[in-house]
């Protein structure tokens, strides 16, 4: 039984934009518009680098909402780049591609197999006139499949070495996300598939070893959450024996960082250490979104508060033209011991008055006047309950201190 | 809670310090500015409520390694107990220890402070002369806020964070704004969004596009496939039009092989094969008739030779003569070598013979016999003779040396007796000699004498010495003795005994040297013999004694020779009679052979050689001569027979050698042998020839059948009918050939339906032909044009497709809306911090205010009422849309902005008093003062002192101050030394009582 390789990506979510990217300048934005594509090229790369002789796309290669020709267009000249190099693509939509929701009927090359329907279909994938592998899925057609799909997936009979399948969707158990074509995993070990190439989940996971059950992730980090390498799997099954080799593609890598500034004395030293942590990942030619931390004592970071702005605008001034540039999107100041107010909640005194009427009250009445504003609502986001939590907690912070600023 | 008593182990100027606070509620701590009153409030805060670490550095004594304390505190359902924090111990957390023994820790000491810490402590609970000047710089509009912040809170700053908070918001958010931020944000959101909208259907037309371009590529696949029929149409039409002239000629074709029979009989590839067989077949004629004529002329030739030869006889014959030839010449060659020894031998025995001059003829030598013993007899003569001679001489020779011998002996006899010494001369020697001996003896003798001598004086010295000192020690004695016992006559012994001893030492001294000139007198004896005489005088009789022995050797010498000399004349006669015989033995000889008279005897033995070699040559020459005479015999004979044989053959014999004719005679034979032999050759080359041609003839054979063969089958009798048959058969065969190449180009031309129908006879006109090839060519170009019309339409559609899959518009727009929002997101979350603020800062208040306002205003208006000495009795809070007042007694209600500062001043000071005093039911923590009252003057100042006293009942009061008359209010005072620099002493204060 020959081997047979193949790269196993999920969930491109090409031209989606990114979450948390409130002020960034334009180069980085252009970068970042950009950085689910130059994913996607570095992964026709090295499928072609790796030979492969497929590669399989695991549903959610873009977003209806937020649906843009050019994603699909790039997609298109993605697949006819593999196809010069004789590479087959199987492709299955998910729930953010689903095929009823397509507006633009992009034709790709004739190297593409795409799974039409919901119903679990196999294509079967030929070598020199031999049949080397089946390859099962479906498309989702609406947004949502709540059937156990998993259930329908059954080997065809017959002499082919290999049997893969495809599913977007996620464990039962699985609440983070929106559960889609739910499975238990002895749903897919019980079937003698040799690897299940998983989708929709964007956080790299391998469920199973033997058979291989796999989540690649997305290749493309575009928010907080989604920090660290991104890329997808290199896989090649000879007989039994699978191996997986995880290929990072992200053009951009999210991280987070923290740095201790306590010990700063001077200006200079605070920016020196927020460079310091800056530079920590190591890699520095890999270009990353970073998300600070700074912790301190409550005096420390009292007293560097108000230059931060300006420090963090200094620090990304300087690593924006590197190659592989840095950027702190996002940060937050964090007290090495934070402020306890449950004691003074306790005084009879204003401020444990203050501090219990905060924790009793809900602040949504007092937001409505621009939540509720006709022109900003439809842009702004609902407050959660953890959001409102956060800004009661700020609130706190601002009028202690305001309180006590000036009464020693 | 009461503080009892402070030990500061060392805090800020203060080292080893220890405050007691127990003695009243209300205590007054004096001491100059910077005696380190503040020092001790913080270190009360910092027992109560700890510090963070840099505070605590900063309050590090410069003197002291220690920073800590301990604070006494009373609390009445506890009891006494002691909170304890040291720098570095535990970050400076409190240990408490309890009176029943237990240890706490900054948890236990948070829970019995209530919620109270350090800040909040600091502004409801102390209050300094600072912050009067604070609320003096307050605007009057604003002071009636400010009051009644610090009655809620105690904190002057409320109205500012209300202010700050309000301005915060409207920068950032107002409903119907165009300048706060989140307008702006939101304006260009909307502007984003627009576009974003108009983008996206500008995309969703996308699909429209595409569909068009599918109708236009069916459209344009139909017409191609139509101009594709037309094309084929038109294409076979040309074809057709192409094929009919080809068809034309292959009529013609046809017509022409009409003219040839049916079968024409002729083998295959005829004439080729007829001119092979000839090409093949010629040559060998030609070599055949060469081989024919070369045989007979071998055959004239060997028989012309043949007629030239003589008959077998005569050659028989010639060749038994040369057989013969051999030996002749060797006979011939033999007699000319013997006859020339024979002449050799001659002459050698003439000359010998000569030579040896005795007479002997060569006649003689054939009668000479000499026997084998001739030569052994000769030979002992001449050794008897040789020895005899030998011996004489010897004999003679001794006889010579005898008599020489004899000769020197009688002269050495006579020479030696001559020099012998005479007999006196000897004596006289032997004399001389016994006389050195005895001579030699008397000086021994001498010698021993004087040792002995010698010795004697010595010892005759030693005594006269002895002598000498003894008489004298005896004259001394004697001196002595007359001296002492001055007696005389001892003197006088005493130079008697003195002289006495000297003349003996005189006498023995001359004694002496006498007996020694005597003894040298004896040695100087005169000496007769010396050794040198002596030695000579043994010398020549030793010399003496020898020749005498010389002379008697000699003697007997003499003797001996006399004896030889008599044996040597007796072997003289011997030899005499040996050589008598001898002679006779020679005569005897002379007489057998006379010829040896005239030779010496010495000779004999080698005549006799030389005449048995001359004998033997002789007899060689008589048998040489008789071998030549065989020979001669033998050849005449021969050349005999030769010459018959010239005559025989009528050839020229006369003066012509016997080489000549044996020549001619081999020349005869060597001719025949020549010719023998050509015979011989052409014989052979005849026989060759018979061979080559009898295989020549058969090759031709298979040939001539071959040719005979291929004639059959054209059913002709010659070679030149055969190539006409020939001719014709190919010229049928051209024809053929035209026809079927004619007809495959139509069959390629042509379709086979076509092909066929053509053949068969199927008229075509080629005008029909142009006609129709015409109305297609039309059909194609209409064809084309709408081709063309497509395409272009096609390619429009194509190039917006591509322009809209190029565009990024939509794209573009979608990450700076999304990016834009999460802007509009945070500012909304910054906004709704500040909100929240605000709103929860303005809720509380007016909680607060309805909860506490009531008892703060009632208590500060009795301080105000004590203060202002009555003239405010009462305090009004702020109301709906009054502000702060106070009433005068007169009941006129002033609002705050309209009292003098003074009172402002106290007014501020009730407040405190009041809200703390409010705020102690539940927090019961000591109040700390620091010089509230520095601007009061004493009657307000005594007034306040008396508040305090009786409000330090329910409360600690204690209460820092600079001023005397402050000091000399308060009853209960602890001076603080004014401490300069290290001068920080381990010593107690003790409240002092009144």
């Amino acid at each position: 039984m020959s081997d047979i390789s193949f790269i196993h990506a999920a969930d491109l979510h090409l031209d989606s934009p990114f979450k948390g990217l409130s002020h960034i300048p334009e180069s980085i934005f252009q970068k970042v518009k950009e950085s689910t594509f130059e994913a996607l090229d570095l992964l026709v790369e090295q499928a072609i680098e790796k030979q492969v002789d497929f590669v399989l796309l695991v549903g959610d290669l873009f977003d209806h909402e937020k649906q843009s020709l050019k994603a699909q267009v790039h997609l298109r000249n993605a697949f006819e780049k593999l196809k010069h190099h004789y590479i087959y693509v199987y492709v299955s939509y998910g729930n953010h591609d689903f095929i009823r929701g397509n507006l633009h009927p992009v034709t790709y090359p004739d190297n593409v197999f795409i799974f039409p329907d919901e119903s679990v279909n196999h294509f079967i994938y030929q070598k020199n006139g031999e049949m080397k592998a089946a390859i099962y899925g479906f498309s989702f057609e609406n947004r949502a499949v709540t059937a156990n799909k998993a259930a329908e997936y059954e080997t065809i009979v017959g002499d082919i070495p290999y049997h893969i399948a495809m599913l977007h969707g996620s464990l039962h158990s699985n609440t983070e996300h929106d559960v889609y074509a739910p499975f238990h995993i002895s749903d897919l070990t019980e079937k003698d598939f040799d690897y299940w190439a998983l989708g929709h989940i964007h956080q790299r996971e391998m469920i199973r070893h033997d058979p291989p059950v796999v989540y690649p992730g997305n290749i493309q980090g575009r928010n907080k959450k989604e920090a660290g390498e991104k890329g997808c799997y290199h896989v090649v099954l000879s007989g039994d024996a699978a191996s997986m080799t995880f290929l990072p593609l992200q053009s951009i890598k999210f991280n987070q960082r923290s740095a201790d500034i306590s010990d700063c004395q001077e200006l200079h030293q605070l920016e020196s250490v927020i460079s310091q942590t800056v530079t920590d990942g190591g890699n520095s030619m890999s270009p990353e979104l970073l998300r600070l931390t700074l912790t301190g004592d409550q005096e420390s970071l009292e007293k560097w508060e108000p230059s931060l702005d300006e420090v963090i605008q200094l620090v990304n001034e300087t690593f924006i033209p590197r190659t592989g540039w840095k950027y702190i999107y996002q940060y937050s100041v964090e007290q090495t011991s934070p402020d306890n107010y449950d004691e003074l909640a306790q005084g009879e005194h204003f401020i444990g008055e203050l501090l219990r009427h905060i924790d009793d009250v809900s602040i949504q009445p007092y937001l409505s006047e621009l939540y509720q504003h006709k022109q900003a609502r439809k842009f702004l986001d609902p407050i959660s309950g953890e959001r409102e939590m956060r800004i009661k907690q700020k609130a706190k912070q601002l009028l202690v201190h305001q309180l006590f600023n000036g009464g020693e | 809670m009461h503080i009892r008593q402070a030990i500061i182990y060392g805090f800020g100027k203060w080292v080893d310090y220890t405050i007691d606070f127990s003695a009243e509620n209300f205590l007054c701590i004096y001491g100059d500015n910077e005696a380190g009153k503040s020092s001790i409030q913080h270190f009360i805060t910092f027992m109560l409520f700890g510090l963070p670490p840099k505070k605590r550095a900063y309050y590090r004594p410069k003197t002291s390694g220690k920073m800590g304390g301990r604070l006494t505190v009373f609390e009445p359902d506890i009891g006494e107990f002691v909170i304890e924090r040291i720098d570095e111990v535990e970050n400076g957390a409190a240990s408490c220890y309890t009176p029943d023994g237990k240890t706490y820790h900054e948890t236990w000491l948070q829970e019995r402070l209530k919620g109270m810490t350090q800040a909040v402590y600091q502004s409801i609970f102390s209050f300094s002369a600072l912050d009067l000047v604070d609320i003096r710089k307050m605007k009057e509009a604003e002071l009636g806020e400010v009051l009644l912040g610090i009655g809620l809170t105690g904190s002057k700053n409320m109205y500012d964070i209300e202010k700050w908070l309000d301005t915060k918001i409207g920068e950032l958010f107002k409903p119907s704004g165009k300048k706060p931020e989140l307008n702006q944000q939101l304006a260009s959101l909307d502007d984003l969004f627009t576009s974003l909208q108009h983008y996206r259907k500008q995309e969703a037309a996308y699909k429209d596009k595409k569909a068009a371009m599918f109708a236009l590529t069916d459209d344009n696949r139909q017409l191609q496939a139509e101009l594709e029929h037309m094309n084929g149409i038109a294409f076979r039409i040309e074809k057709k039009q192409q094929a009919l002239p080809v068809f034309k000629a292959y009529q013609h074709e046809l017509e022409q092989l009409d003219n040839y029979p049916e079968h024409i009989p002729f083998p295959e590839n005829g004439i080729d094969r007829l001119e092979k067989l000839n090409e093949q077949l010629l040559p060998l004629k030609s070599e055949l008739a060469v081989l024919q004529h070369n045989g007979n002329t071998y055959a004239e030739k060997r028989d012309a030779i043949r007629s030239e030869l003589y008959d077998a006889a005569v050659y028989e014959r010639a060749e038994a003569i040369m057989e013969q030839k051999q030996a002749y010449m060797e006979a011939q060659k033999e007699i000319d070598r013997l006859r020339d020894s024979i002449r050799k031998l001659e002459l050698q025995i003439n000359t010998e013979l000569e030579q040896l001059n005795s007479g002997i003829s060569s006649e003689d030598l054939e009668t000479l016999h000499l026997p084998f013993h001739v030569e052994k007899t000769w030979n002992q003569l001449k050794i008897d003779m040789e020895q005899l001679t030998l011996t004489r001489n010897q004999l003679q020779e001794e006889l010579q040396q005898l008599t020489k011998n004899r000769d020197y002996l009688k002269a050495e006899q006579s020479k030696l007796s001559s020099s012998l010494l005479n007999e006196s001369q000897e004596n006289m020697l032997e004399e001389s000699i016994s006389h050195y001996e005895q001579q030699k003896y008397m000086e021994q003798e001498a010698v021993e004498q004087t040792v002995k001598w010698q010795r004697m004086k010595q010892k005759k010295e030693k005594s006269n010495i002895l002598w000498l000192g003894g008489s004298f020690a005896a004259a001394t004695l004697l001196g002595l003795f007359s001296v002492v016992l001055n007696q005389n006559f001892l003197l006088a012994l005493a130079v008697v005994s003195l002289v006495i001893g000297a003349g003996q030492w005189l006498s023995s001294k001359r004694n002496l040297q006498d007996i020694e000139k005597m003894l040298q007198t004896n040695e100087t004896a005169p000496n007769q013999v010396s050794i040198n005489d002596k030695l000579e005088a043994e010398r020549t009789i030793e010399a003496n004694h020898n020749k005498k022995r010389e002379l008697s050797s000699i003697n007997e010498q003499i003797r001996l020779n006399d004896t030889e000399f008599i044996k040597c004349e007796e072997k003289q006669h011997g030899l005499q009679v040996r050589e008598n015989r001898l002679n006779e033995q020679i005569r005897c000889q002379h007489k057998r052979y006379p010829f040896l008279m005239q030779i010496d005897i010495m000779y004999w033995s080698e005549l006799f050689h030389s005449l048995k070699q001359m004998v033997k040559l002789y007899r060689d020459k008589a048998e040489m001569k008789n071998q030549c005479e065989s020979l001669l015999e033998n050849t005449d004979q021969y050349a005999e027979m030769a010459n018959k044989f010239f005559h025989e053959m009528n050839w020229e014999s006369s003066n012509r050698s016997m080489e000549d004719k044996l020549l001619a005679i081999e020349k005869l034979l060597e001719n025949r042998r020549d010719r023998t032999a050509l015979i011989q050759q052409y014989e052979n080359w005849c026989e060759d020839n018979e061979h080559q041609q009898h295989n020549m003839k058969q090759k031709m054979l298979v040939y001539e059948q071959e040719l005979a063969h291929l004639l059959a089958i054209a059913e002709t009798e010659t070679e030149e009918d055969f190539l006409q048959k020939g001719k014709q058969l190919s010229d049928k065969q051209k024809h053929m050939n035209k026809m079927s190449e004619l007809s495959e180009q139509l069959s390629q031309m042509l379709r086979n339906e076509e092909y066929d129908a053509l053949l068969s006879g199927e008229n075509i006109e080629e005008s029909q032909l142009k006609h129709e090839y015409e109305q297609a060519a039309a059909k194609i170009k209409e064809l084309g044009q709408d081709i063309d019309t497509k395409r272009q339409q096609k390619a429009d559609v194509s190039a917006e497709l591509g322009m809209m899959e190029s565009s990024e518009s939509y794209s573009e727009a979608l990450h700076r809306f999304t990016v834009e929002r999460e802007k509009l997101n945070e500012l909304a979350g910054e906004w709704a911090v500040y909100k929240t603020a605000k709103e929860m800062l303005a809720e509380t208040k007016r909680n607060y205010r309805d909860k506490y306002l009531g008892k703060v205003i009632e208590k500060t208006s009795r301080y105000f009422q004590v203060l202002t000495g009555g003239v405010y009795p009462f305090i009004y809070p702020p109301s709906s849309d009054k502000p702060f007042r106070a009433e005068a007694y007169d009941g006129i209600r002033y609002s705050v902005d309209e009292l003098s500062q003074g009172t402002v001043d106290q007014l501020y000071v009730s407040l405190r008093m009041g809200i703390s005093e409010a705020m102690s039911e539940k927090h019961r923590l000591p109040f700390i003062i620091d010089d509230a009252f520095v601007h009061f003057d004493p009657t307000r100042t005594k007034r306040m002192i008396k508040l305090l006293s009786k409000l330090s009942a329910n409360q600690q009061i204690i209460l820092f101050t600079c001023k005397e008359d402050v000091r000399e209010s308060a009853g209960n005072v602890i001076s603080i030394p004014h401490v300069t620099g290290s001068n920080i002493s381990t010593s107690n204060f003790k409240a002092k009582q009144g």
